[in-house]
């Protein structure tokens, strides 16, 4: 039996109808047509389907979309704004820590979510927040060089942002 | 790599979840946080045909402490990442958010339940020691009532425990640990993340008033079919001033308790040589920790 369910995803609230047995990876990917969320170990190993679920990251070929009903969900689509590239996405361009792409998102999507709680990580911390998202290109100096560019970049921004209300 | 087919239940309170376990039996399937029933099931390696949510039930996601006196509840679906944050657990109960820490990756802790991680009772598993060396106690309910068994009576064997299929994990209880305690939770594995312990080793010392060990529980994951306890090395400490020929003599005594296997992660001899070398080290790490003067169990 098919189950009706709401996401909100990047913002937007969808209406869907969906099989119990369908992760979240599959109905994000296939329903939404958002295919920057990728498929890979399937078993929760490699954090390339990661998504930010309420503000945390998970692996979303671990989660039925039937969970995640009434949920709000950010995916890779949803950094980027108007004004152009998070902060995030900017770095990993210019710090070379794209290679193949694949685990590109969940890489972002993890970091974002340490940078939401820490504006000044340290390389630790930038590892530990990463750890469950495997790179098989070995690009992981980068990828931290790239968390951590983006950082300052947020940083600054908070900072100008405080700055001009005060 | 699809999911086979099975009717999804989320009901909002625990009785519809205990009539349903009740109805459906070993037909049905607990889905708490997920991380190991949605890979066994996509793994072909179960095949249940009906699963019970267990996320609308608000009881069981509640942590609760009750000040300095209270000990510590958890519910069954509290995240292993909600344990390794929570500041008064961090504080008071430091050897379990240790373990809940070294669980898993980010990404699986944010998802990953206490109550998943006993009902799956994998020898290697994570909480076990540190529920074990704190006495913990888990609450099993069904329709007609429920019951209370021992972290150290719960687990039966690899994947096997005490709880019966109509019956749910709904609750853990710790009393606060001992006065002047500490307690230590070393895994050994071949990378830090998403990794099963070659060997894990929990310790949890009291110190009396004497500066000698009032108390001592050691437990050993991943050399034995479950998570047991060294009484040898136990029997050592207590009694005793925790100095380097006592904390030697345990870690020996803790490796000879233990009954490894030989398997793809190790070799039964290495495993035992794990075994003292951690016990030896999470020793002194717990009494580095019970001696701290920021100790809040001094308080107790």
């Amino acid at each position: 039996m098919k189950h009706t369910i709401q996401l909100t995803v990047n913002g937007i609230c969808h209406d869907l109808l969906v099989d119990p047995n369908r992760t979240l990876t599959q109905v994000i990917r296939e329903d939404l047509g958002l295919t920057g969320t990728k498929q890979g170990c399937e078993v929760g190993d490699c954090g390339a389907c990661t998504v930010i679920l309420d503000g945390k990251p998970v692996n979303s070929c671990l989660l039925l979309a039937v969970q995640a009903n009434g949920h709000t969900i950010t995916t890779i689509e949803g950094l980027a704004d108007p004004q152009g590239l998070h902060p995030l996405q900017s770095a990993f361009v210019t710090e070379g820590a794209i290679q193949c792409g694949f685990c590109t998102s969940g890489m972002i999507l993890s970091a974002k979510s340490l940078l939401d709680q820490d504006q000044d990580p340290t390389r630790q911390d930038i590892r530990q927040a990463i750890s469950g998202n495997l790179c098989r290109c070995t690009g992981y100096q980068k990828i931290v060089d790239a968390i951590e560019v983006a950082a300052r970049v947020v940083a600054s921004k908070k900072g100008g942002d405080s700055g001009s209300e005060g | 790599m699809l999911l086979p087919r099975f009717t999804f239940h989320e009901p909002a309170t625990l009785d519809e979840c205990l009539s349903l376990l009740n109805q459906h039996g070993s037909e049905a399937a607990v889905l708490a946080g997920g991380t190991d029933l949605l890979v066994n099931m996509k793994k072909g390696l179960v095949r249940p045909g009906l699963l019970v949510s267990l996320a609308r039930v608000g009881e069981l996601q509640e942590i609760s402490t009750n000040g300095n006196s209270g000990g510590l509840q958890l519910g069954a679906m509290v995240t292993m990442d909600a344990i390794a944050a929570h500041e008064e657990i961090r504080r008071r109960f430091g050897i379990l958010a240790q373990a809940a820490q070294k669980l898993g990756s980010p990404l699986i802790r944010n998802r990953a339940s206490i109550g998943g991680n006993l009902v799956t009772a994998r020898p290697a598993a994570d909480s076990h020691g540190p529920l074990i060396c704190l006495g913990a106690r888990i609450r099993l309910e069904d329709l007609s009532g429920s019951r209370e068994v021992s972290a150290e009576d719960f687990f039966l064997g690899p994947g096997e425990s005490v709880r019966r299929p109509n019956e749910l994990v709904t609750r853990v209880t710790i009393d606060n640990p001992p006065p002047r305690s500490g307690g230590a939770y070393l895994k050994y594995g071949i990378r830090k993340t998403l990794e099963i312990a070659v060997v894990n080793v929990g310790v949890l010392l009291g110190m009396g008033a004497d500066k000698t060990i009032s108390h001592a529980r050691v437990a050993l994951g991943a050399v034995a079919p479950k998570t047991v306890r060294s009484l040898n090395a136990e029997k050592t400490l207590v009694g005793h001033s925790p100095d380097e020929k006592t904390i030697k003599t345990a870690a020996k005594a803790a490796a000879a308790d233990c009954e490894p296997i030989s398997d793809i992660r190790g070799s039964a001899e290495y495993r035992r040589m794990l075994v003292e070398v951690l016990t030896g080290r999470a020793i002194q790490d717990a009494v580095n920790r019970a001696r701290s003067r920021n100790n809040p169990t001094l308080e107790a």
